[in-house]
């Protein structure tokens, strides 16, 4: 950023519509959308005994969109199961204990029927931290590609518009998240194109 | 894995070419995992993070193609991206595209596999997906890379770009994560693009494979882990028995061995034409001749019969009448069958059986009986893995996993 205010480059125009953009797109192409906290996960070899897939359970605090009640158990791939490890570089974490905004649907995983599973990977995971006394959200697409200021020529005639990470690298105030979820999805958002 | 998030800053890094930016060392990061049990992805660590980083051990690693809805071009810009890895100073990696595609997935199948597939966990925002198998101590055993088939790949340089994305992925296989280096040009493959520049490697991407490399050196004391002999090149492991030696999906095999007067060597005794015929291997069986066209052929003590017919003439077809039937051929010694009206037996194999010669491994003094599959004599399994077996001037070698 700082290299390219010193060049007197213009700096993007219309980020917040770009955000906003990106979690539209998020919210609507998926069909559940819950915060919660992680409670377990289970790691098993999928049908064909090649990937090792791991089934996470999780205490929904609160439902953005979707129909969930209490528990939620959703698919994930990688897992370990002692011996072999089944690792997806760039893909989600989630940790026990740990509380998220979740972004899920339905898809086939390799050796699986249709599952619910984090599908957007680090797009579709929120981590919800303490930030003094106020419960912040962070894309985990932050630590992959951040579009950052010096990424401008994406507003510059790219042939396909690329936006920044919902919430950027700093993240957001959790409460302004969901509130924006739940605007969305009251608006219909999502009503469509859910995959 | 890559996400079409980052699209497009290409054109302006062109712009801003001239520029100088001062590098960010060590911006590269590594993929580290110790989980056991919850794991999906890998911390993002810097070379030097006292818990390690996913690694080889070893350094030849071998690339299939799944040619399954594969877009143009796809071999090519796999050797691009091989070779952008290759080529780095200071590495002793040697990767490749297998000269066999793959028949293997998303998966642990002992294949490195690069696929496209709509499917595999990579759908919608994504475009290509790298998954690894560990073992203990963040040992990686095998990579495979899906594509996203639902998207539009091109080798034009334009979106989405195969060179570019193999690249990426292929980086991520080697166990090194995005980098923390997002610089206006030069802009290191592993920070992710899809064209331009995100072809060819930059030094942050060298770094962090000079880093693994030298974070987790090859001690090559077991060249050849699954077998035989390194004769300071390859592992050798058998002799050709000279039979048709081949290579056929990694295994070892020779072809069966027919009876030493060939495999039809039973002659049998035309009673149509009054004279003995030598039936002919047709590829599968040994022909012995027709029922021409006469009715109920049939078997009766080995020997080959039509039924007669009414009238002055019993066998119009041919044959001698015994009063019963129309006698056609002799019993050829051997059970005999009819197919179609027409009558074969099956062919002989030497008198050993078809795999009757040992193989033999001088070098260590052993020999084995190779085993008949139904169609051919398996001498010995592929051993799989990144080891590339192959035959050269009468004998059987499998490449090593490193080199001392």
């Amino acid at each position: 950023m700082a290299v390219a205010v010193a060049l007197g480059l213009a700096l993007p125009a219309g980020a917040l519509t770009l955000k906003v953009a990106d979690l539209d797109n998020l919210v609507a192409g998926n069909s559940v959308i819950v915060v919660a906290t992680v409670q377990d996960g289970y790691a098993y070899w999928n049908r064909d005994g090649g990937l090792l897939l791991t089934d996470y359970r999780v205490a929904v605090t609160e439902v953005l969109k979707g129909q969930v009640e209490g528990q939620l158990t959703f698919t994930m791939m990688g897992g370990s199961d002692g011996k072999f490890t089944t690792l997806i570089p760039g893909g989600a974490t989630l940790l026990p204990d740990g509380s998220y905004v979740l972004f899920l649907r339905q898809e086939t995983l390799p050796g699986t029927e249709p599952v619910m599973t984090v599908a957007e990977h680090t797009q579709g995971v929120f981590d919800i931290t303490d930030n003094g006394g106020v419960l912040w959200a962070t894309s985990q697409a932050k630590d992959e590609h951040l579009v950052r200021g010096e990424d401008l020529s994406e507003e510059e005639g790219s042939e396909v518009p690329t936006i920044d990470v919902v919430g950027g690298a700093e993240g957001m105030a959790l409460e302004e998240l969901v509130s924006s979820i739940k605007a969305l999805v009251a608006k219909g958002t999502g009503t469509q194109g859910v995959k | 894995m890559l996400s079409r998030k980052t699209l497009g800053t290409l054109a302006l890094m062109a712009g801003l070419s001239a520029m100088v930016v001062a590098p960010d060392a060590m911006a590269f990061r590594m993929i580290q995992n110790n989980t056991v049990g919850f794991v999906s992805a890998g911390a993002q660590v810097p070379c030097n993070d006292a818990g390690g980083f996913t690694h080889w051990t070893i350094r030849q690693i071998i690339w299939r193609i799944n040619t399954a809805n594969n877009p143009g071009g796809v071999p090519g810009a796999l050797d691009h991206a091989l070779n952008q890895w290759n080529g780095v100073s200071g590495s002793d990696y040697d990767l490749s595209r297998g000269s066999s595609n793959s028949t293997g997935g998303f998966g642990t199948d002992g294949t490195n596999t690069i696929l496209w597939a709509n499917g595999n966990g990579c759908t919608g925002n994504c475009l290509a997906l790298t998954g690894l198998t560990l073992t203990a101590g963040q040992v990686i055993v095998e990579a495979d890379v899906t594509f996203n088939s639902n998207e539009n790949w091109t080798t034009s340089n334009v979106n989405f770009d195969i060179r570019s994305v193999a690249t990426h992925e292929i980086g991520h296989s080697l166990g090194i994560h995005h980098s923390d280096r997002n610089p206006l040009f030069a802009r290191p493959t592993m920070r992710a693009g899809y064209r331009d520049g995100a072809r060819t490697i930059e030094n942050d991407d060298r770094d962090a494979l000079r880093c693994s490399v030298n974070t987790f050196p090859i001690n090559c004391t077991d060249p050849c882990p699954t077998g035989g002999v390194y004769d300071g090149a390859n592992c050798y492991m058998w002799s050709v028995p000279g039979n048709d030696a081949f290579v056929y999906n990694g295994n070892f095999y020779y072809k069966p061995v027919w009876h030493p007067l060939g495999p039809c060597p039973n002659v049998v005794w035309d009673m149509v034409n009054n004279t003995s015929i030598q039936p002919w291997f047709d590829g599968a069986n040994c022909y012995i001749g027709s029922a021409g066209g006469g009715p109920n052929p049939f078997f009766y003590d080995g020997n080959y019969y039509i039924s007669a017919s009414a009238g002055a003439n019993p066998c119009p077809f041919g044959g001698t009448y015994d009063g019963a039937n129309c006698y056609m051929y002799t019993w050829p010694g051997v059970d005999p069958f009819i197919f179609d009206e027409n009558m074969y037996y099956k062919p002989l194999w030497h008198p050993n059986g078809p795999c009757p010669h040992p193989v033999v491994n001088n070098w260590l003094q052993i020999s084995i009986m190779p085993t008949f599959d139904s169609a051919n004599c398996l001498v010995q399994a592929g051993p799989g893995g990144n080891q590339t077996p192959f035959i050269w001037s009468n004998n059987y070698y499998l490449t090593p996993v490193c080199n001392p």
